[in-house]
């Protein structure tokens, strides 16, 4: 039985048949009938694609998997008889059960977060109800759309995205010193800044969100620097956490995630977690919450190993991310913590100037590499970690490692020197 | 993924549009609607007069297309590449050959999508030149190139079909149908319209061989060959490549005719699949968002191959490139896998 259909629930379910073709396998899912790509809600709510083109696997898909798919949301989790229950009132016993609940949008905690326009965007629901209001409001003056976004990480920039689609003015309001700044050096965010700068968008840094003022709906916020800026649209992207509900009230052991051991084991042996609601255990010992969309289907294939009594290990820790800021593709390879003897190259690619940032140790051995602009590819990235070349190597022969189209003129990026804060 | 087999929630303008089109070439190719109109204008008939309104088609929506995608050079290319091809090729140069008392020839349409040019009665006349082109082209350099390169250089960057479905109908490319049961139905279309192709070469070819080899008449399996003909013309030259391939743009999307009957696309098509070319996954970087998917003109459902790692390469892939192109996340790369780095 598997709580979620995101796609640490449906990587564990397609490799539990995969392994297992006799078993029973449900998943049930209170957000939606069918698996959909959350990476893909931007490109919904902007009404560039259907809800259905957002579905990776059609219902027949599952149904010739023998996957039972349920739509409910799970009531109560008794893991002494081993059942759960929907809304519905139906129960259904398990064996083995994956908790793969995925994450909520943080609580901002400030009165006035459940107007009328103010929206995250982190379930179809809210995609969807972006999309109507924003339909609703479509020939409103441009005096009367304007937004504010709050919260300069992923799901921020893409909020910004959305609403430039639709003719917002829009303000950018980043808590810290420059956009993004867990993955993102100094130098890296500029190039995203002054995209942005470009194309209409009011950064503000060093600035959160104090107060939200308005009648039924939202009218205009304050900023704990005092000033206000009017908006009938405010967008909420300060982050996520565990979808932990359901794991607390059955008892469950609950930190900032669901707990998991090694094995994605949770405290009881029979019920397992992954996904962004699960609380991982890294190499050094330190526990995370990951959610990211690569780590979380690889989650969900561990987990559907263990379930099946194979042990294996998940192996916590980000070897691939990647995110697009408007035009910029961005990868990063390795191991992306900004630190002060990174080496930064700058490129140009169709005269738009690209980013290579690269982490070394203090030999010059590559431990990651983060790409803002340009296409590299990230297998041949990771090889080159792992056979330990230097900086100087990989930029020597950076146009091995080009993914951009044929025809693309080869340039090697000019070296730049070494950032320092 | 849509799984249905017909057009969903289609605006009403689109289904207009169909009708129009549809109208247009039913009365081009089977009325004399257009003639005066033709000869009006000065134009020799109304082919030449089709020919304008096309090549000017093209060449609009080509520049639209071009600016659409100026960013990335493999697409402008490829837009240049095809509009030069129609322009000169398919429109110009066979203007300008009579006047030089050459043969009005289409150098960029060959046997088995040009049947014509196989045909004994149309070749044997003209220069010998002409019929090397015509032989070598279509059994020797066109497979050679499909093998190389994908079959992409034909199909997205020569042929006239194709031309038109990338510019005029950039708008409709979305609309293709990406279900299991399409891909099921255009594998059998397909493979039975090349067949046929064939049988009906051979069919006319036969008599004319043993005539000039043994100079014996088959009168009967001429009488048959000359009825196989003029179906193969009506049926799949007038209605399936015109009438329902452009007709169709905006319903079922802009490859009709290539994915579910062109010949040429299918013998290079299987070439393809036995060559170099491929779409390259990069691996576990898909995120599944369907923009692949989507755009895809051939109704390949390229997200099911980019989601599980798999680099591909299928029969009906074009090589348009679009798929990389609107990917986010830059997994998917159109790739010749020559031995030459050197080579792009």
């Amino acid at each position: 039985m598997i709580v979620g259909n995101g796609v640490a629930g449906v990587a564990a379910a397609l490799r539990l048949r995969e392994l297992s073709p006799s078993s029973i396998i449900k998943m049930v899912s209170a957000e939606s009938p069918l698996f959909f790509s959350r990476t893909a809600l931007m490109y919904l709510a902007m009404g560039e694609m259907e809800r259905e083109d957002l579905e990776p696997f059609p219902t027949s898909y599952f149904a010739e998997k023998k996957i039972e798919l349920l739509l409910g949301e799970v009531v109560t989790l008794d893991r002494d008889n081993r059942q759960i229950t929907l809304t519905d009132g139906t129960h259904h016993l398990y064996t083995k059960l994956l908790l793969a609940t995925g994450a909520i949008p943080k609580s901002i905690e400030i009165e006035g977060e459940n107007l009328k326009g103010v929206f995250t965007l982190v379930s179809l629901q809210d995609a969807l109800g972006l999309k109507a209001f924003i339909n609703q409001n479509i020939s409103r003056s441009p005096s009367e759309k304007k937004a504010v976004v709050v919260g300069g990480g992923l799901i921020g920039i893409e909020m910004v995205e959305v609403l430039l689609h639709y003719n917002y003015h829009v303000t950018f309001l980043l808590r810290g010193e420059r956009f993004w700044p867990k993955a993102l050096s100094k130098i890296e965010s500029e190039l995203v800044e002054r995209d942005l700068e470009k194309r209409g968008v009011v950064v503000l840094k060093n600035t959160t969100l104090a107060a939200i003022k308005g009648e039924g709906c939202v009218k205009e916020i304050t900023t704990q620097k005092g000033s206000s800026l009017p908006c009938s649209l405010l967008a909420l992207a300060i982050g996520v956490v565990s979808n932990t509900a359901l794991a607390l009230k059955s008892g469950l052991s609950i930190s900032r995630g669901i707990v998991v051991n090694p094995n994605l084991e949770t405290s009881d042996p029979g019920v397992y977690a992954a996904g962004d609601c699960a609380e991982v255990v890294r190499d050094d010992d330190k526990r995370i919450v990951e959610s990211i969309w690569y780590t979380s289907k690889s989650m969900g294939v561990v987990a559907a190993e263990n379930m099946l009594g194979k042990c294996k290990m998940y192996q916590a820790g980000v070897w691939y991310n990647s995110a697009k800021f408007f035009d910029k593709e961005y990868t990063s390879v390795g191991e992306i913590e900004v630190s002060e003897n990174d080496t930064h190259f700058m490129g140009s690619l169709e005269g738009v100037p690209f980013i290579v940032r690269v982490k070394t140790t203090c030999d010059n051995i590559v431990l990651g590499v983060s790409v803002v602009g340009v296409r590299l590819d990230s297998s041949k990235l990771e090889s080159a970690i792992l056979n330990r070349v230097t900086s100087t190597q990989l930029i020597n022969n950076f146009n091995e490692y080009n993914y951009e189209p044929e025809f693309t003129a080869k340039k090697t990026p000019c070296f730049q020197l070494p950032f320092s804060s | 993924m849509n799984q249905s087999l017909l057009p969903k929630r289609l605006p009403v303008f689109n289904y207009l549009l169909a009708v129009s089109f549809t109208l247009f070439y039913y009365l081009l190719y089977f009325t004399d609607l257009f003639t005066p109109l033709a000869k009006s204008t000065g134009l020799k008939n109304k082919w030449v007069l089709y020919g304008v309104i096309y090549t000017l088609t093209m060449l609009i929506f080509g520049v639209k297309v071009f600016l659409k995608r100026k960013k990335d050079p493999y697409q402008r290319l490829r837009t240049l590449s095809v509009v030069f091809f129609q322009l000169v090729f398919a429109f110009l140069l066979p203007i300008l050959l009579p006047l030089l008392k050459q043969p009005e020839f289409y150098f960029s349409y060959l046997w088995p999508l040009k049947i014509e040019y196989f045909y004994p009665d149309v070749m044997v006349g003209k220069p010998f030149f002409y019929i090397i082109y015509s032989l070598a082209g279509s059994l020797i350099l066109f497979p050679l190139l499909a093998f190389f390169i994908g079959k992409r250089f034909y199909c997205s960057w020569i042929c006239g079909c194709g031309g038109l479905a990338e510019t005029m109908g950039d708008t409709f490319r979305s609309l293709s149908d990406k279900s299991k049961m399409s891909w099921k139905i255009e594998r059998v279309t397909i493979y039975s319209v090349l067949v046929f192709t064939i049988l009906t070469t051979v069919l006319i070819v036969t008599p004319w061989a043993i005539k000039e080899l043994f100079h014996y008449e088959l009168n009967l399996l001429t009488q048959i060959a000359m009825k196989v003909r003029h179906f193969y013309w009506f049926f799949i030259s007038a209605f399936l490549a015109g009438v329902l391939g452009v007709g169709l743009y905006p319903l079922f999307g802009t490859r009709v005719w290539c994915r579910f009957f062109c010949p040429m696309a299918a013998l290079l098509g299987l070439i393809q699949k036995k060559g170099k070319f491929q779409i390259v996954v990069k691996k576990g970087m898909c995120i599944s968002c369907g923009k692949c998917s989507k755009e895809c003109e051939m109704g390949i459902d390229v997200r099911y191959y980019a989601q599980k790692d798999q680099s591909f390469t299928r029969a009906s892939c074009v090589g348009c490139g679009i798929c990389a192109y609107v990917c986010p996340r830059g997994v998917l790369r159109l790739q010749s896998n020559l031995k030459l780095e050197s080579i792009c």
